[in-house]
């Protein structure tokens, strides 16, 4: 278990948060792989809150640790809350969602909401590393407003020749600069264009929601893509990856760690109702979601929202030494600008 | 009681930001914004190079000619001469032939516009602006950017006009150049962030000017206006001394002085030249302080810096 504090939350829309965290020690950082994902705990009420999964957005270069979240339940919500110097800990690093540099010479990324975090990972990694690996990212989205990180991936796009975007938006398109956007959903038609109808030669990574992924899935299928260039993300140990592909699931450190996982999530949510049922008096918004939220990661399969986050929440904090952060959120562009120096 | 204004607009190929605090009142407030914005769109008028009719291409066609110039098109100029000596050459207005031949030819931002090709004139380090009374000249097949030190140059201007009204608190922004003076509204220092190079949302530092003290900071990194052509990989950042495309480590280099010209010029020429080039200028108190993002070794983010407010 690794130690952290809480640098900075902010709002990238109205209700996916980013978290900031930075490791206590030097020995606290965690070393993990673009595309992986954590676990993360904290004390609430002077108890260890439940532990969730969220998919880490930074990359492995980075001293701080960034979490793309979508605030829809108890955990998420009072993980809004925290102030920034609050003590995270951290269990992890977990999956295979990763991307082979052997095998993966060609790769389409599917991305479906909140789903586009461990690729954010991956895509920031290979940037600064400068790896010149052919990535198109299909990032299909519901309207064009308040897109996560889509000002980050315009700017990835610009200093990564190598990467190709293509925004799928399945309603509203309300023209955002130059940008291209593509109506509709994920489907034959859109992959076949894509790739040509030559599917061979692309390794495709997939991430969303339950009905995107079995879509993308079926899709590929159909095309005779082997199941070796098919990599989904699941945030379960046990579940579906590449090296499940290949026949070598469920070694006994797998096991072990999914059994750990598993009996630390019950207890977790036992803890959790108990406070609960404490505190439910005190909640104002009695009529959210009470139950607590399975151990399953936030971007896949969750399209719930809650309500906006207050203004206070969406201001970062002022970094009190020199240190990486992440600077005012861009939300709203008749908003003030604090003054920045970049390369233009 | 004081307020906080801001105005956005775009302008020299990206974007300015002007923010000033007065109690004068809104009427005064856009007294202010109109003139900043007309010196910024006069100035782009005169001295882009991305277009045809601007006093700079008119010059540039004239080479080899004495050419008659305006009043600011000979104050610039005087200012390029000078930072061409402060700079032993680092600093050349003398690329443009080499940044188009590269592959920095036309506007990123509007790409309507055609600029006008110098792609065939040459370069020489040992060429030089010749200036008159109501004259310059320039020798014939060479053609100049002012882009090296425009937008340096641009700021101070602006930020003259603002001591000269009386605007006592402000920052101006143009393409992330950043003047400041004063305080913010809750008397605080200005606060400039410095952003990751290959980031623009990602803060790597900032700096403030603690005693309200006027700063000019100025950014300069080889991680956009970048392409490949003839499969070979090229950016706009010019080393005048092997006539290409920068070639090393350094991704950008942040520099702090007493004014935009200076930071502007000295943080591309730091970043042709390297850290010690950093070091000497600090010695010499050219600049107050800078910060470099580089690629290590193994290809990792290092950051070396070393700031004086």
């Amino acid at each position: 278990m690794k130690k952290y504090f809480l640098k900075s939350s902010v709002w990238m829309t109205k209700d996916s948060l980013l978290l900031t965290l930075e490791p206590k020690n030097s020995e606290d950082k965690l070393d993990f792989y673009p595309g992986q994902y954590l676990s993360i705990g904290f004390r609430r009420f002077g108890r260890p809150s439940p532990v969730r999964c969220f998919s880490i957005v930074s990359s492995p270069s980075s001293n701080n640790l960034q979490l793309g979240i979508r605030v829809y339940g108890v955990f998420t919500k009072s993980l809004s809350k925290l102030k920034p110097g609050a003590n995270m800990f951290v269990l992890g690093p977990y999956g295979n969602f990763l991307i082979d540099e052997e095998k993966d010479k060609n790769i389409i990324m599917l991305a479906a909401g909140i789903g586009i975090t461990p690729y954010m990972s991956m895509l920031r990694f290979l940037s600064e590393q400068r790896i010149n690996l052919p990535v198109t990212l299909v990032y299909a989205v519901r309207t064009t407003d308040n897109i996560p990180f889509y000002n980050e991936i315009t700017e990835l796009q610009k200093t990564n020749p190598f990467l190709k975007v293509i925004y799928l938006v399945a309603e509203d398109i309300k023209p955002i600069g130059n940008q291209k956007f593509y109506k509709g959903l994920i489907s034959s038609d859109f992959m076949d264009k894509l790739t040509k109808k030559y599917y061979s030669p692309y390794t495709f990574f997939i991430c969303g929601p339950k009905g995107f992924k079995d879509a993308a899935i079926d899709i590929l299928s159909k095309n005779n893509v082997e199941k070796d260039k098919i990599i989904t993300e699941e945030f379960t140990p046990s579940t579906q990856s590449r090296s499940d592909a290949e026949g070598e699931a469920f070694t006994i450190p797998k096991l072990t760690y999914g059994l750990s996982f598993l009996s630390l999530a019950l207890l977790s949510a036992f803890i959790m109702t108990i406070d609960l049922v404490r505190e439910v008096p005190k909640l104002q918004n009695s009529s959210s979601t009470t139950s607590a939220p399975s151990a399953s990661n936030s971007s896949a399969g969750n399209t719930n929202t809650n309500s906006t986050p207050s203004p206070a929440n969406s201001q970062p904090v002022q970094p009190s030494s020199p240190s990486t952060t992440y600077s005012q959120p861009q939300q709203n562009q008749n908003s003030y600008q604090q003054p920045t120096t970049s390369v233009s | 009681m004081a307020k906080r204004y801001q105005e956005k607009l775009d302008c020299l190929g990206s974007k300015a930001l002007l923010t000033i605090i007065t109690a004068n009142g809104d009427s005064f407030k856009d007294k202010i914004f109109l003139e900043l914005t007309r010196q910024i769109q006069d100035f782009e008028k005169l001295f882009s190079r991305f277009l045809k009719s601007s006093e700079l291409s008119k010059f540039n066609i004239e080479a080899g000619k004495k050419t008659k110039i305006s009043p600011a098109m000979k104050n610039i100029l005087l200012e390029v001469n000078k930072m061409t000596e402060l700079t032993g050459g680092l600093f050349s207005p003398f690329i443009l032939p080499t940044l188009q031949k590269v592959g920095y030819k036309n506007s990123w931002t509007n790409e309507d516009n055609i600029a006008p090709d110098f792609e065939d004139r040459t370069y020489s380090p040992d060429f030089r602006i010749e200036i008159g009374n109501d004259w310059a000249k320039i020798p014939s097949h060479s053609a100049i950017d002012l882009g090296g030190i425009g937008k340096g140059y641009m700021l101070d201007l602006l930020s003259a006009y603002l001591d000269n009204q009386a605007v006592e608190d402000y920052w101006l922004s143009l393409g992330g150049d950043i003047i400041c003076r004063g305080k913010d509204i809750n008397h605080s220092p200005w606060q400039i962030n410095i952003s990751d190079s290959l980031n623009n949302n990602l803060v790597v530092d900032y700096i403030e000017n603690t005693n309200g003290q006027k700063l000019a900071i100025a950014t300069s990194g080889v991680t956009k206006r970048k392409g490949i052509k003839d499969n070979k990989p090229w950016n706009h950042i010019i080393d005048p001394r092997l006539n290409m495309s920068v070639q090393n480590s350094i991704l950008a280099v942040t520099v702090s002085a007493k004014n935009a010209e200076l930071a502007d010029v000295l943080a591309k020429c730091i970043l042709i030249d390297g850290i010690d080039l950093a070091k000497k200028l600090i010695n010499q108190k050219k600049i107050y302080g800078f910060l470099m993002q580089s690629l290590d070794k193994s290809s990792k983010i290092v950051i070396d810096k070393k700031k004086i407010n």
